[in-house]
């Protein structure tokens, strides 16, 4: 009797787990194929890929293909590039933009004007980067453009923005702005929000102005959102793919200098059928990004284990 | 007892209030003008662009644009349209049910894999092979350049499975208990409770996959050579890319024993790039709706 019954919650456990496994099947299967086979893809480093060899049929030559990248010019370029747009991004997109508008917003007591604001600042989050980059164009346009419309009213000489690369870091953080900072700034609006407004009526009552406000209690409330953005995007420090940089500057090779980053490279370097050097660049940013994702993860962990992604 | 206070605290409010009014009223104007511009341009007559440039108000105003682009290359539009809108929903909603059965056991207590599988997903969160593998991978061993299926692989990712995950685990647990006692099968208690209470999150990604297809260019960047396959924003990138390129992509789509035409190259674009938003401002006031009860959950402002 009593094994009989031992006997049907075996099986009745088996049955659920077997339903468990059913429903877990297809995605499981997806994310191997897409995410661990790529994984042992990264052998193509340190082959020289040949495609009529295949990759097994292709020569093994070690590290070569870093080496090459490493000692290569484009390195400290795209690097640094890469480095310097990701930091750029976090200091004045996430950071500055987004804050002052959460601020700011704060402020503003009319809930109408407040939906408005807000709207005209979200919507660019949902447009692509192809129609920034036409609105940019409409800007920028070496004939018809209204900033060179407006240097010759102006009386000055008009630039050929798209062959000038020393103008691209500030039209590019100026478009990003643009399209990221009205995201940025909801993480931070929910934040105040959830601030005691009691908090706000005592320091009123104890004859505090609002910048002293702001300074004390709104600063402070959101300290802990504003510390983990940061970090949490300082992991993603050399990742990004090829947007905005590709749109925004069609990819011009006369910009490079101050726009190729590492996306746009891997663009070129496989779009020219040169695989192996690719694959050897994609696993140097896979690499860092693993050591910095790890780094970061332990520290926010710290901070607030409630954020941590693992 | 009441302690009065000298100053009036409405007075230091106000000065804060009056910029954060005049600051964002700046920003907010700043930030729709070049819309308000494109959409001014792609009406404009490519002879007022041509003698004054792109400007707010056109000389004069001609819709040959839009004609040019529903008459003479319409069944270009038509297709880059239905292919864009009909990927754009069937891949989120692919990539949605798919994400959900990932979570559901993940956040159920009785499945006995949940440690390792756990794991399994958050090494892809850790390390990923890069571009060019998964470039190889798909054009060479699975074949999909200049295939319609490159844009409907379903994106199940750790990210999305475990935000999934965290809304089923705080689901009363009672409520799935009981359902399983009276015999329903996990799609069941998938379908008939999870989903119900987790529309405002379904919804979101929804948007957000939507959006997500209809703004991609990179797929038809790496994957797609075939014009037949063009989605709507990497036909705007192509034409925007230089003038030579419009005409190129016009004529290319023009019937046959259609004589060429003289094409208004700068208002066809903004045209296309109007087309290219507008899906943008029609869904706003979902996503927004969505937005706030997606990420703003459980703040309200009194």
């Amino acid at each position: 009797m009593k094994k009989s019954k031992q006997a049907r919650r075996v099986s009745d456990n088996w049955k659920t787990q077997f339903g468990y496994y059913l429903m877990i099947i297809v995605p499981v299967l997806l994310i191997f194929v897409f995410h661990y086979i790529p994984m042992a893809g990264v052998y193509m480093a340190f082959i020289d890929y040949k495609p009529a060899k295949g990759i097994l049929g292709s020569e093994f030559i070690g590290l070569l293909n870093f080496k090459q990248f490493f000692t290569s010019i484009d390195f400290v370029r795209v690097f640094r590039n890469t480095l310097c747009y990701n930091v750029a991004n976090i200091a004045l997109v996430n950071i500055f933009a987004g804050y002052l508008f959460a601020l700011l917003l704060y402020e503003i007591k009319s809930k109408v004007a407040n939906k408005i604001f807000h709207t005209c600042m979200l919507l660019p989050a949902f447009l692509s980067w192809t129609v920034v980059s036409a609105a940019l164009l409409l800007i920028l346009h070496p004939d018809s453009g209204m900033l060179n419309s407006l240097l010759e009213a102006l009386g000055m000489h008009p630039v050929s923005w798209y062959q000038e690369k020393e103008y691209w870091p500030y039209i590019i953080m100026i478009a990003w702005i643009y399209k990221d900072a009205g995201m940025a700034s909801i993480y931070y609006y929910s934040a105040l929000l959830n601030i005691d407004t009691e908090l706000f009526d005592a320091a009123n009552l104890d004859g505090a102005g609002r910048i002293r406000q702001i300074w004390y209690i709104s600063l402070p409330a959101t300290s802990k959102v504003l510390c983990i953005t940061l970090i949490s995007q300082l992991g993603s420090i050399l990742s990004g793919g090829i947007s905005p940089f590709y749109e925004l500057t069609f990819n011009n090779g006369v910009l490079y200098e101050t726009t190729q980053v590492l996306g746009t490279y891997l663009y070129n370097g496989i779009g020219g059928g040169r695989f192996s050097f690719s694959a050897a660049v994609g696993l140097t940013q896979s690499i860092v990004g693993l050591i910095l994702v790890l780094t970061v993860n332990t520290v926010i962990k710290k901070i607030d284990p409630e954020s941590a992604m693992f | 007892m009441i302690k009065y206070n000298h100053t009036n605290p409405k007075l230091h409010h106000n000065g804060v209030e009056k910029f954060a009014w005049m600051f964002l009223g700046i920003m907010s104007v700043l930030f729709l003008y070049p819309m308000f511009i494109a959409v001014m341009v792609s009406v404009s007559s490519e002879e007022s662009i041509r003698m004054n440039g792109f400007q707010m108000i056109p000389d004069s105003f001609s819709l040959e644009a839009y004609k040019l682009l529903i008459v003479h290359y319409g069944n270009s539009i038509a297709r880059a349209l239905l292919l864009t809108i009909g990927t754009g929903i069937l891949q989120p909603i692919l990539s949605i049910i798919l994400t959900m059965c990932m979570a559901y056991p993940l956040s159920q207590p009785d499945f006995k894999g949940r440690d390792f599988w756990r794991k399994f997903l958050v090494v892809t969160m850790l390390f990923s092979g890069g571009i060019v593998p998964s470039y190889i991978l798909r054009t060479r061993y699975l074949h999909l350049q200049n295939n319609i299926l490159i844009y409907l692989i379903p994106g199940v990712g750790a990210w999305g499975v475990f935000l999934f995950r965290t809304f089923f685990v705080n689901i009363d647990k009672s409520m799935v208990e009981s359902a399983k006692i009276d015999g329903a099968s996990n799609f069941q208690v998938l379908w008939k409770i999870m989903l119900p209470l987790t529309k405002p999150l379904v919804a979101m990604n929804f948007f957000n996959g939507f959006l997500g297809r209809w703004n991609d260019i990179n797929t038809c960047l790496y994957y797609i050579r075939d014009r037949k396959l063009y989605t709507v924003q990497y036909l705007l990138q192509e034409m925007l890319r230089s003038a030579d390129e419009t005409k190129a992509l016009i004529e290319a789509g023009l019937s046959p024993g259609m004589d060429t035409i003289q094409i208004p190259v700068e208002s066809t674009r903004y045209a296309l790039a109007v087309i290219g938003a507008l899906p943008v401002f029609l869904l706003f006031p979902f996503i927004q709706k969505y937005y706030a009860k997606g990420i703003m959950i459980g703040s309200t402002k009194g």
